[in-house]
């Protein structure tokens, strides 16, 4: 037999094996820590960015909704302007309302991690 | 010089009129369906060997099986599992989107509005669904704050409410200015180029090059943010805060 099966020499397989264990798991631990004298970086991470686009969003959203509510209510009833100044009141409210509950999230969820940066790829943004 | 918001012009290909309704195929249909083929041909051609040490395509296709089906277990739990070929579809969707929309000469459908309304209105209004299904008319707790005094409820109530049917607008608004934004940087910065021919445009050439890359997270992260709202709204109409 000119050319035996892998598993021919178990002690060899075993061996491979744990080499590529312990390879894997050098992979696979969590970046170190930055070093605590290092200055903290100033680039926001990708998940505060992306909470602060959320919130944003939420706002102005807000705004257009509660804008377009009291707007469609004046023309209807012909309340005008005060179902457009409570609508645009309320959607603001709504709006930060909605935000403050991302806010809310956010920061639970920063605590919980200890850093509130980034916290390994599958929580990303 | 061309617009910088031509890129976003629909034009008919095929016109189709039904019962009245304006039906016509246009590029926006076209590279919609050029999206769902490919996510397909990835996920069904990538998993064709089912081999247990994944090749390159194969690898692709779990990687986001298992990054959407992470997102439902942490967001979810364990009454998200129905939900999960839902929101993988949209997010691989509007994934697909956003990257071909990076292609030169391409479009990009979640650049309108009415396309991520529509997506974000089917979320809201099967969310609704979902919770009234499952709790009755329970469901309407979800506007009503705990340990708050009675007065003070009038004014919650409506604001709850308000902030409840927000969730739609800024699911789209989201997405869609975030694609528009971008592609129209892309083209003014594009435009500069050209402006500034062979001795001042190489600065704005490089602003675009280093931007392609920004719009590549963000056609990553806006998807993100589309699956994972859709998941915490889903949250909220299963398990009632």
């Amino acid at each position: 037999m000119t050319n035996p099966p892998k598993d021919a020499d178990p002690e060899g397989v075993r061996r491979g094996v744990e080499e590529m264990d312990a390879k894997l798991r050098a992979a696979r631990a969590p970046n170190p820590k930055p070093r605590p004298n290092e200055p903290p970086s100033n680039v926001m991470s990708h998940r505060q960015t992306s909470v602060a686009y959320r919130i944003l969003v939420d706002m102005i959203a807000g705004l257009l909704v509660g804008g377009f509510l009291g707007y469609w209510l004046d023309r209807w009833l012909g309340w005008a302007p005060y179902s457009l100044v409570t609508g645009l009141v309320l959607g603001f409210v709504a709006g930060a309302n909605n935000a403050w509950r991302a806010i809310r999230a956010y920061s639970k969820d920063a605590a919980v991690t200890g850093s509130g940066g980034d916290d390994g790829n599958r929580r990303l943004p | 010089m061309h617009s910088p918001m031509e890129q976003f012009e629909i034009k008919r290909l095929l016109h189709l009129n039904l019962f009245g309704i304006d039906a016509s195929f246009t590029n926006s249909s076209t590279w919609m369906i050029i999206a769902v083929i490919l996510a397909t041909a990835v996920f069904v051609w990538g998993m064709r060997q089912r081999a247990l040490v994944p090749g390159k395509l194969q690898s692709v296709a779990e990687l986001g099986y298992e990054f959407i089906a992470g997102m439902v277990r942490d967001n979810v739990g364990d009454g998200g599992k129905k939900y999960f070929p839902f929101i993988l579809t949209l997010f691989i969707f509007i994934l697909f989107c956003n990257v071909l929309g990076m292609v030169p000469y391409s479009f990009t459908p979640t650049s309108h509005i009415v396309v991520t309304f529509a997506m974000a209105a089917f979320v809201f209004v099967g969310v609704t669904l979902i919770g009234f299904a499952r709790h009755g008319v329970h469901f309407l707790s979800l506007f009503v704050p705990k340990g708050v005094p009675f007065a003070l409820l009038l004014l919650l109530v409506p604001i709850e409410i308000i902030s409840y049917f927000i969730r739609p607008f800024s699911l789209s608004i989201r997405l869609f200015a975030n694609m528009l934004a971008g592609h129209t940087m892309l083209k003014v910065f594009g435009g500069f180029v050209v402006m500034l021919g062979i001795i001042g445009g190489w600065a704005p050439l490089a602003f675009i090059v280093v931007f392609t890359g920004l719009e590549l997270l963000i056609a990553f992260l806006q998807a993100y943010v589309f699956a994972i709202l859709t998941c915490l709204y889903l949250n909220d109409a299963i398990h009632l805060h």
